[in-house]
């Protein structure tokens, strides 16, 4: 397998502090009152490596440190210890509202956020009808992002995101979003991605989705690593666990 | 499998290292970014207006002339003679304080873009202090027109406001990056910076000259604030046609060092917590 993304022994760390947007009020209160800042581990020593043309799904309860793991893969989030190496370029198609100015129109947004995808502005240029007309919202160009609905931003971000051709693209739920219509039509293209060999990997509460989708499931419980293997296999141990837990929880 | 690149990232002892020239792309793109972000930037802010770009003039313009115009009576000057020594000192004032007050939100609004995608977080304050600077030049062009308008003589020592300008960025951009970093993690610092700075106004002698002063603190003061110093840069070749003194430049050069350090020191230690106080 060569891989494209590789990952050793990476934890992420954060003081509870930064959940409830500090203060310098609460940051002498603390100090004063001499409470110390809990540390919460997203990730917890996670070591894997993603191979190149995989289909990878992301599986785990709320909080489990799923999108945190794709960020660290997106290069978005810097972890505290371990480190990770990237072999191939990597879109993130993160979450809605990311990515695009509110004030700024469709188009001006499609010029700023494909040079961070690589594009120079003549490439935009020369690609923006092509991503309009796949988002269906080429009358709608040089409307603020903010007058969008939720169908036409995530729409948007997705074509952009997609006609970058990525070596790596990175998913969180975001295919959701969006008519039934489009959710086909992305997922086609997502297919059409993977059939050209672009690793994928997709964060979601969709299991059927992603079994459907991903050769390979990764499952994470509070930042660890539980199980990483075939979809199928994963994904029932996944439901075992998930029937035991909601068992204990009802008795 | 290709061999690691030898491109060097910043974040490689934070732990990703990227192979294969996948830094060097990036950056050939990124800085394009920056230059768009800041463009979209000043674009915005006179979106909607009906005069436009043209607000980036007779904003400055009407600001300059009514404080003038209040101040001059406060001094009992002349409207021309005062308006003159007014314009020199708040034009780069003004360009501090605006900046300043954009800056400090810029790495928290960036968020937008840096949540989903990998891009430096200098570049937001970087693009704001590229957008005010905007206003800075409008303002600037304002100035010398309003001295051709009051008849002031212009004196040989101006060849050296580009100099001036210079420094004042600098210092701008130490004061700005110090303040966008803390603001972070500490979100009510905005009304404090912001009394902050009319303070450091009203204490200088921006607004009033020093001969209006009568007691020996007023004088000291005046000596120990930098701030003055700062705007001796500007008030000393365009109003009273001398070339500032070595100890302006001096106390001006080392503000700007001691800022841009200070906040190069907050940003490299800080950054990669900055994800999780958005």
């Amino acid at each position: 397998m060569t891989p494209a993304l590789e990952l050793h022994d990476v934890s992420v760390c954060f003081r509870d502090t930064s959940l409830r947007h500090r203060t310098l009020k609460q940051a002498l209160a603390d100090l004063f009152g001499r409470r110390r800042p809990a540390v919460i581990a997203a990730l917890d020593h996670v070591s894997l490596t993603i191979g190149e043309g995989q289909s990878v799904g992301i599986i785990g309860r709320n909080g489990a440190g799923k999108s945190t793991l794709l960020r660290v893969f997106g290069q978005i989030i810097i972890p505290n210890r371990g480190r990770l190496v990237a072999h191939r370029r990597v879109v993130s198609l993160l979450s809605l509202g990311v990515g695009f100015h509110p004030e700024m129109t469709g188009r001006e947004n499609c010029y700023l956020v494909g040079t961070l995808l690589g594009f120079t502005p003549a490439e935009t240029t020369a690609r923006l009808p092509h991503i309009a007309e796949f988002a269906e919202v080429t009358e709608f160009l040089d409307t603020p992002v903010k007058n969008y609905s939720t169908g036409m931003h995530a729409r948007l971000a997705f074509s952009l995101a997609t006609e970058v051709e990525p070596e790596v693209l990175l998913l969180d739920e975001i295919l959701s979003v969006g008519d039934e219509f489009f959710q086909k039509k992305s997922q086609a293209r997502l297919q059409q991605l993977m059939r050209r060999g672009t690793t994928t990997i997709i964060v979601s509460h969709n299991l059927d989705y992603l079994v459907a989708q991903c050769s390979r499931l990764i499952w994470l419980d509070q930042g660890k690593l539980v199980a990483d293997g075939p979809a199928t296999e994963v994904a029932r141990a996944y439901r075992e666990h998930q029937g035991r837990s909601v068992g204990a929880a009802g008795a | 499998m290709p061999a690691p690149d030898e491109c060097h990232d910043s974040r490689r002892r934070h732990g990703t290292k990227l192979t294969n020239g996948l830094e060097c792309s990036a950056l050939q793109t990124q800085h394009i970014f920056l230059l768009l972000h800041t463009r979209d930037l000043v674009r915005l802010r006179f979106r909607g207006a009906a005069l436009g770009l043209a607000w980036n003039i007779l904003q400055p313009a009407l600001y300059l002339l009514l404080f003038g115009l209040v101040f001059a009576v406060v001094n009992r000057s002349s409207y021309a003679d005062f308006v003159v020594y007014l314009f020199a000192g708040l034009v780069p004032w003004r360009f501090f304080d605006q900046t300043c007050s954009a800056m400090i939100n810029s790495i928290v609004a960036s968020s937008v873009f840096t949540r989903g995608f990998r891009v430096p977080y200098f570049y937001f304050p970087a693009s704001e202090l590229g957008a005010q600077f905007v206003d800075f030049f409008a303002s600037f062009v304002t100035l010398l027109a309003l001295l051709s308008l009051f008849k002031t003589p212009w004196h040989p020592q101006m060849l050296i406001l580009p100099l001036s300008v210079l420094v004042w960025v600098l210092i701008t951009a130490g004061a700005g990056f110090c303040l966008a970093v803390i603001y972070v993690f500490f979100r009510d610092i905005q009304p404090i910076v912001q009394m902050g700075l009319m303070m450091a106004l009203f204490s200088s002698n921006i607004f009033f000259k020093a001969d209006i002063l009568s007691g020996r603190a007023g004088h000291i003061w005046l000596t120990v604030n930098p701030v003055c110093y700062w705007a001796a840069l500007f008030q000393k070749p365009i109003y009273y046609g001398v070339w500032p003194l070595p100890l302006d430049w001096g106390v001006s050069l080392a503000s700007a060092l001691v800022l841009l350090l200070l906040g190069t020191v907050l940003y490299r230690t800080l950054r990669h917590k900055f994800y999780f106080y958005f």
